[in-house]
């Protein structure tokens, strides 16, 4: 529409037809109205008074102007200034506090504006319901698949009648039967509430079993309605009993979930000490500050890499295992080396080592948290009938078992690995039979330390990347490994899912304090029994 | 032989070098700047060291030059206390301004009211505290989660959650609140949910799913966060992803502000909202000067500034004024002047002392926006009066605190006309 009003403008310029002239005149003069309304209706929203803004919302909503769902796209986004020197509307991006300024009608570039010299068109969480209410009808039928699809979600929860109409016409052109049937589910929320009665009773029976939130909710409303006739509540009643019922069943999958991936993260921080305790049998209480470390390399690499998130996090992982291998090799060579067959003294020397390495943190990278982006990939939710899991989660449920996966590999497969075994089992026997095991403990701890750092890349997508990051996990991978087994990677696995599914059913119903006081008394009476963890290395090659 | 004039030598260096420096007047910096605090107490050490250089700037006060004395209490709290000593008995300075968390305060204040001391602390508390040689700079209950709830309630909210770390200041603002929910709202038992977490918990998938599941009543359902730390990040983002917006199920946070969400990517926190008595994003030209101040001092124009910063500022600025007036910088007389003493807030309008040692400021409630920053949506009028006591509570309702004649006491108790000490329980 834009690029039509300044064709006109320059074909007046050049030809002189005169019922071009006519036709163009008639055509900028309309245009012109509409934008001039516009223009007053957003003017009308520079108030404090947050009540008078709905209505005037109503009103741009309506407006025959094109720009009108820009408007509304812009106020949502808090991107609609109005310049306080002209009454210039604007749409303003903010980059790095700087405000890069767009004329709203022309779309043309004005540089970069002072904050103080413009007006913000605020809004609060009412009116960013009505707006994405507004929004949604307009592109109910005009948008693409996924924005059809949040349209008709966000409209259901205030529709009535005259989104219904709405409906309506979009489901009259619709072909694709996932927005079909969203379509359905959005008609019948109305008919429920707003139709005749026996539609209600039809519509309700249609939406039962709906684990939809305004779904829910909207049958509530109609149980708790005094003006309701009974034969209708009752059915909402039946219909609201089958959605919860239904709801019920998905909690049990999602606790499980949830629990999965309590367990993913724990065994993720776990592995890298699984290998170093396990093997090398250092206890080392760095372990935490190298996650952090791996945690950091996200941060770094993404600041390197600021445009592609896909790629820097891809980047990140290889970087933060070898830098953390590296610190590893360090900390070995440096401290451990000395100490080995000695561990109150290892003890010691790598918790003064966690406190140096934060501390250098702090003072490379301030005590601050850094703010690691997450990926387009890993935000939102996958929803399986019903059920929502929450994208991030499941990927790094996915990464956890691979890198396992990669590590039994390592382990079972590669000469490494052999020697790494052959040293564990019979450091001796190893050693005459011609393995450096000196040289297989360095690498061994450089290889623990670099999964930690790998965990750290995951850990950034879910947690502060801060020098207090590793602090909050230590406790909880020597848990996991000491319930598992010490030097067992199946027993770490099994030790971590099971501590995570644990954790997460006594949660509902005592509480995240208790559940956790009740996993460490659990530990502590189960090390009484076996101390040795779930599975134990039995026959001559245990130590004792 | 050598070791003797080594000390010789080395204590008239000592000597020579406290009484070069006799001539200043000492400024304790008492903030935390390594351990698990450093990230939020650094800047406020940074803010005092940015004020008494600009003082100094300005050409002192009562003619000398102000020096700021540093330490590291380590986010270690009994060594908060032996810090302080060391700030008030060694280093011997003027007054304080420190500490953070409630119990850091609770810490060092027996050392502050043994030696007589002077301690601004710049932080929202629990309230329910006065002590003779501290001045409470941040907001009691009643000046952030009291308005906060109203607000909420004004937009409808009929169902609340109130979710906070498992320590003092959660725990007395939510039975507070509760009350005043309970009492004041008529919100009944079935309508509020309390939850407590440990400090720095990160794995929120069953609270935030509980909160979802409670708020799936029908009844529009509001949390109520005093969720301390670190352990916002998790939780926010869990709230992301488990796809909670802000019109949805708001949340209001007593412990997030700009520079706790500097932490991270703000994109999906759009609309939830927090109470303070200051923003970044306050327009008035005195914020305006103090950020761009701000910002050249710590040479870093990605930084922010937030409320406990400003309390430093209102604080420093008061005390500064106290000492002018009083024309000494010893305690009492310093203390005698603070009250009634008016300095400008950033936000606009100005800042009253109190003679209960808690500020009269104004209320500002802000939603979050994806750039970090807060939108202000809503203020009160004009400013409110701090009130160490709170009136929701039946215990603590009949007491109040004065620190002038004739009550003299920062818990008097009422019915009894005695006042009962700062061991009231």
């Amino acid at each position: 529409m834009l690029r039509l009003f300044l064709l006109n403008k320059k074909t007046l310029k050049t030809i002189n037809k005169i019922t071009l002239l006519f036709f163009g005149l008639l055509f900028v003069s309309s245009l012109y109205a509409d934008n001039q309304s516009l223009t007053e209706q957003i003017l009308k929203l520079d108030t404090k008074d947050f009540n008078s803004k709905i209505k005037v919302i109503e009103e741009i909503s309506k407006n025959e102007s094109n720009l009108n769902l820009l408007a509304l796209k812009s106020i949502l986004n808090g991107k609609l200034f109005i310049r306080k020197s002209d009454k210039k509307i604007l749409i303003i991006d903010i980059k790095n506090r700087k405000y890069h300024a767009y004329d709203f009608f022309e779309n043309k570039e004005l540089g970069v504006l002072k904050k103080r010299k413009l007006k913000k068109i605020k809004i609060n969480n009412n009116i960013r319901n009505i707006l994405s209410n507004k929004i949604g009808l307009i592109q109910i039928t005009r948008g693409n698949k996924n924005e059809k699809i949040e349209a008709i979600l966000d409209i259901i929860k205030e529709g009535d009648t005259e989104t219904l109409k709405i409906i309506n016409l979009g489901l009259s052109k619709e072909e694709d039967k996932d927005i079909v049937r969203l379509f359905d589910m959005a008609k019948d929320s109305i008919i429920a509430r707003y139709g005749a009665d026996n539609e209600k009773i039809e519509a309700i029976k249609r939406l039962s079993g709906s684990t939809n939130n305004d779904i829910v909710n909207i049958l509530r409303s109609i149980i708790d309605d005094s003006s309701t006739n009974n034969y209708i509540k009752i059915e909402a009643k039946k219909a609201l009993s089958k959605s919860l019922k239904n709801i019920q069943i998905n909690n049990i999958f999602k606790t499980i979930f949830f629990g999965l991936s309590l367990g993913s993260v724990l065994l993720l921080a776990a592995i890298g000490l699984a290998i170093t305790f396990g093997v090398v049998g250092v206890i080392n209480m760095a372990h935490g500050e190298l996650i952090m470390i791996g945690a950091y390399c996200t941060y770094v690499v993404q600041q390197l890499i600021p445009n592609n998130l896909s790629i820097s996090i891809f980047i990140s992982i290889p970087v933060a295992f070898l830098l953390t291998g590296l610190v590893g090799i360090l900390i070995e060579r440096l401290v451990v080396k000395n100490l080995y067959g000695r561990p109150l003294e290892t003890l010691l020397a790598t918790f003064g080592i966690s406190l140096i390495l934060q501390q250098t943190v702090r003072s490379i990278f301030s005590p601050l948290n850094k703010t690691v982006y997450s990926p387009e990939w890993m935000s939102g939710i996958t929803s399986i009938g019903g059920l929502e899991l929450t994208n991030n989660r499941l990927i790094i449920i996915i990464f956890t078992l691979l890198v396992f996966l990669i590590v039994i590999y390592v382990l079972k497969r590669t000469t490494f690995g052999l020697h790494m075994r052959a040293v564990t089992q019979n450091r001796k026997m190893a050693s005459a039979m011609g393995i450096n095991t000196k040289k297989i403990d360095m690498f061994t701890f450089a290889f623990g330390s670099g999964v930690a750092g790998v965990a750290g890349v995951a850990l950034s997508q879910i947690t502060n990347v801060g020098p207090n990051l590793g602090q909050n996990y230590i406790i909880d991978s020597f848990m996991v490994v000491v319930f598992g087994g010490v030097g067992n990677l199946f027993g770490t696995l099994i030790g971590a899912f099971g501590l995570g599914l644990g954790n997460k059913i006594i949660e509902p119903y005592v509480g995240a304090i208790v559940s956790k006081i009740f996993i460490l008394l659990f530990i502590i009476a189960f090390i009484q029994f076996r101390p040795k963890g779930l599975f134990t290395v039995k026959g001559r090659s245990a130590d004792d | 032989m050598h070791k003797i004039f080594k000390f010789l030598f080395f204590s008239i260096f000592l000597i020579n070098f406290s009484s070069l420096k006799a001539d200043t007047i000492k400024v304790g910096v008492l903030h935390s700047l390594s351990g698990t605090m450093a990230i939020s107490e650094t800047t406020l050490k940074d803010t005092v060291l940015m004020l008494v250089e600009k003082q100094n700037k300005a050409g002192g006060l009562l003619g000398k030059k102000l020096e700021a004395v540093v330490v590291d209490p380590a986010s270690d709290w009994p060594l908060f206390a032996e810090k302080a000593k060391e700030l008030l008995t060694v280093q011997k300075v003027d007054v304080v301004f420190g500490c953070w968390t409630s119990v850091s305060r609770k810490s060092v204040l027996p050392v502050f009211e043994e030696l007589n001391g002077l301690l601004f602390y710049p932080v929202q508390y629990e309230g329910e505290e006065s002590s003779k040689n501290v001045f409470y700079t941040g907001a009691a209950p009643n000046q952030q989660a009291i308005p906060a709830v109203d607000y909420l309630a004004s937009q409808g909210v009929k169902k609340w959650v109130l979710a906070g770390t498992d320590y003092v200041y959660p725990r007395t603002t939510n039975k507070i609140l509760e009350s005043y929910l309970k009492n004041v709202l008529g919100v009944s038992e079935k309508d509020i949910m309390i939850n407590y977490t440990p400090f720095g918990h990160s794995d929120w998938q069953t609270i935030v799913s509980d909160i979802k599941k409670f708020g799936m009543a029908g009844k529009k359902t509001a949390v109520v966060s005093t969720i301390n730390g670190d352990a916002n990040v998790p939780f926010y983002k869990e709230l992301g992803n488990q796809g909670i917006k802000a019109e949805d199920i708001p949340v209001v946070a007593f412990s997030v502000g700009e520079e706790e969400l500097s932490g991270f990517d703000t994109s999906p926190l759009v609309g939830h909202l927090a109470a303070w008595n200051y923003f970044m994003s306050a327009e008035s030209d005195i914020n305006d000067a103090f950020i761009e101040d701000w910002l050249k001092f710590i040479k870093d124009d990605k930084r922010v500034t937030n409320d406990p910063m400003e309390a430093h500022v209102i604080g420093f600025d008061m005390w500064v004024k106290a000492v002018e007036k009083a024309g000494t910088t010893d305690v009492d007389p310093v203390r005698e002047a603070m009250y009634g003493i008016t300095v400008p807030n950033l936000t606009g309008g100005m800042a009253v002392m109190n003679t209960n040692h808690h500020l009269t400021k104004p209320v500002l409630i802000g939603e979050i926006q994806a750039d970090g920053q807060f939108d202000i949506v809503w203020s009160t009028d004009g400013g409110v009066i701090g009130d160490a006591w709170t009136d929701y509570l039946p215990e603590s309702s009949r007491i109040v605190a004065d620190w002038t004649s004739p009550i003299k006491c920062g818990n008097y108790n009422i019915d009894t006309g005695k006042c009962s000490g700062q061991n009231y329980e």
